[in-house]
């Protein structure tokens, strides 16, 4: 976690999450949201919520998605968000999947690619089971014996096939819909250490060569095995990381643009513009000007 | 083990659970629960049973026990089974898993060797949610598709497993079993895979080094880890299966009792008619009559 001085003390927190070199593959939590106890966050993992008596408004770098309760939004919380506000007095319920042990599910291709591709989803229709379901997580996830904890992967694994078979709606479109490819257990682990490495790293400069070294992998097949995840390649996803983070501090930050280009990992101001106006066909400044008059 | 005190109505079906090996591993069924309609069956799978709005005694060859609705009921259903009395208008959910299936599931160890030694257990406490779970299932059961039918099978799955985390109850306790033995976990893999062998050829010559093999250990640790885990010798549960699989060909078919002899892995007549009369306590021809008597009544 990197800490800077900012206006409005909302600093990006990575917070890593669940992965495969963990004990555990997943993290349960149960608590009340509130907007202001949470700087904008980011982590490697999938993330699938259930809200009760209560809804909420997320901010996915500057774009507000309304999540409502008692149903489960699922994302890949590798994209930035941050809570927005909360209505009503409730709890939520949060499942924290690593991207190897997701990946090594084998969900139909077009809802892991939604996932990926950075969209967020929710289940169509609410059913009382799911209230159940996710009321056992929150009294159980202080046990963490490999039983429970496979119990529980087992419950969501199933639970997002359900969702995945009987349709979803969607609350925030993905950015890109990435081709589809089953991987092995080997490539999958290879892959979430670059996936990390650009995530806690994605400030500096960074080149092809020290992502493929993360993953203790060629430079080549680093390249091939990002283009048959993402459909992207290395340099581009970093790219997409640098991107999703400056949308996120121009939405919700005072920061100066050219602080936020350095914040972000830009080598300059230039490179910076040519990136942002490329992917989101709109300047640093509109982007920024866009957002606070909606707000 | 048929119910001698009912011979004749009481005739061991055989209930044809159509697993297809490549594709399909669970077959789920919703139906009203009728002991009338149903005489005693098996099959080599295992049944998970879920009441609703009704409860309903079992019967396992003549030992009754009390299935509650609400609750989930798993067995190895090589033994035979039926419904003896049906309380309230309701329903039963019924799954049947195929065993390599089962076995494939990473269940805690002392669970799966409760229910491969045959005891018939179930749920402790209702789970909210389990009603509508079984529900969904019932309206689902047209869906055939192998997505579905994975989805089926990972639910089935995380439910076992969440009543194998949570503690069950026994209902039925086979009487030889001991509850005092211990044996890591790799005993359990290696029986599993002797039984898997046997289900898939017992209908063969199969020798005692074959059923060793296909566990990779010797006949020795084979010999006593199978008498230790399931209270039977090898060569008695390969002749159970054989003469399981006899009934049902003598009262499903007009085959001659040679051939259904030789069909099902005897090497004779003779070694044929000593274990069907020890087994069942009745020749394959006085069965065969019974099976026909009780079908046309």
């Amino acid at each position: 976690m990197k800490r800077r001085a900012t206006q409005r003390s909302l600093e990006p927190e990575f917070a890593t999450g669940p992965t495969a070199k963990d004990e555990h593959e997943i993290y349960l939590q149960h608590h009340a949201p509130s907007p202001e106890a949470q700087p904008y966050h980011f982590h490697p993992t999938i993330e699938v919520n259930y809200l009760t008596d209560c809804d909420m408004t997320y901010s996915f770098s500057g774009k507000k998605v309304f999540v409502e309760r008692n149903r489960l939004c699922v994302f890949w919380a590798a994209h930035p968000h941050r809570t927005k506000s909360v209505s009503g007095k409730g709890l939520i319920t949060n499942a924290q999947i690593s991207l190897s042990e997701f990946l090594r599910w084998p969900l139909p291709p077009e809802f892991r690619n939604v996932l990926l591709g950075g969209g967020v989803i929710c289940n169509k229709s609410q059913t009382a089971s799911d209230q159940f379901l996710t009321e056992r997580w929150a009294i159980e996830k202080v046990d963490v014996t490999d039983g429970r904890q496979s119990l529980h992967a087992l419950e969501i694994e199933s639970r997002l096939y359900r969702l995945a078979l009987e349709g979803w709606n969607i609350l925030l479109e993905p950015m890109s819909v990435p081709p589809t490819k089953i991987l092995g257990g080997n490539a999958i682990l290879q892959f979430e250490k670059m996936i990390l490495f650009v995530g806690r790293n994605f400030s500096d400069s960074l080149t092809v060569g020290q992502v493929a070294e993360a993953g203790e992998i060629s430079v080549n097949y680093a390249i091939s095995l990002f283009k048959s995840v993402f459909g992207r390649t290395i340099k581009q996803h970093i790219t997409d990381v640098r991107i999703y983070h400056a949308k996120m501090l121009l939405a919700e930050t005072d920061r100066r643009i050219v602080t936020v280009a350095m914040d972000c990992g830009f080598g300059s101001l230039s490179a910076f513009y040519d990136a942002f106006q490329s992917q989101t066909k709109n300047s640093p400044a509109a982007f920024r000007k866009g957002h606070f008059d909606e707000t | 083990m048929t119910d001698h005190s009912k011979r004749g109505t009481d005739i061991a079906a055989y209930a044809v659970i159509a697993f297809d090996h490549r594709k399909q591993f669970v077959v789920l069924e919703h139906i009203t629960p009728n002991r009338l309609d149903v005489p005693f069956h098996f099959h080599p799978s295992i049944e998970i049973n879920f009441l609703t709005d009704c409860d309903m005694t079992y019967s396992f060859s003549g030992e009754k026990f009390l299935l509650k609705r609400g609750h989930f009921c798993v067995f190895w259903a090589a033994r035979p089974h039926r419904p003896l009395k049906i309380e309230g208008q309701g329903k039963i959910t019924n799954a049947y898993v195929d065993l390599a299936e089962f076995l494939r599931w990473p269940l805690p160890k002392d669970f799966v060797k409760a229910v491969l030694q045959g005891e018939v257990v179930s749920s402790k406490s209702e789970i909210a949610g389990d009603n509508e779970m079984a529900a969904r299932w019932s309206k689902e059961i047209e869906k055939t598709e192998p997505e579905w039918q994975r989805l089926h099978v990972l639910e089935l799955q995380a439910r076992i497993h969440r009543l194998a985390i949570d503690g069950w109850n026994v209902l039925l306790k086979p009487q030889e079993a001991k509850s005092d033995l211990s044996f890591g976990g790799d005993a359990i893999d290696q029986v599993a895979k002797m039984l898997q062998f046997i289900a898939e050829h017992f209908a063969s010559q199969i020798s005692l080094s074959d059923v060793a093999a296909a566990a990779e250990t010797t006949q020795n640790t084979a010999m006593s880890l199978f008498k230790k885990i399931l209270k039977r010798t090898i060569k008695e549960y390969i002749t159970d299966m054989r003469v399981f699989q006899a009934q049902v060909l003598l009262a499903e078919t007009d085959k001659k009792i040679l051939t259904i002899a030789l069909d099902c892995g005897f090497g004779s007549q003779s070694t044929f008619y000593a274990a069907f009369q020890s087994q069942t306590g009745n020749s394959p021809a006085g069965f065969r009559t019974n099976a026909r008597q009780s079908s046309s009544a």
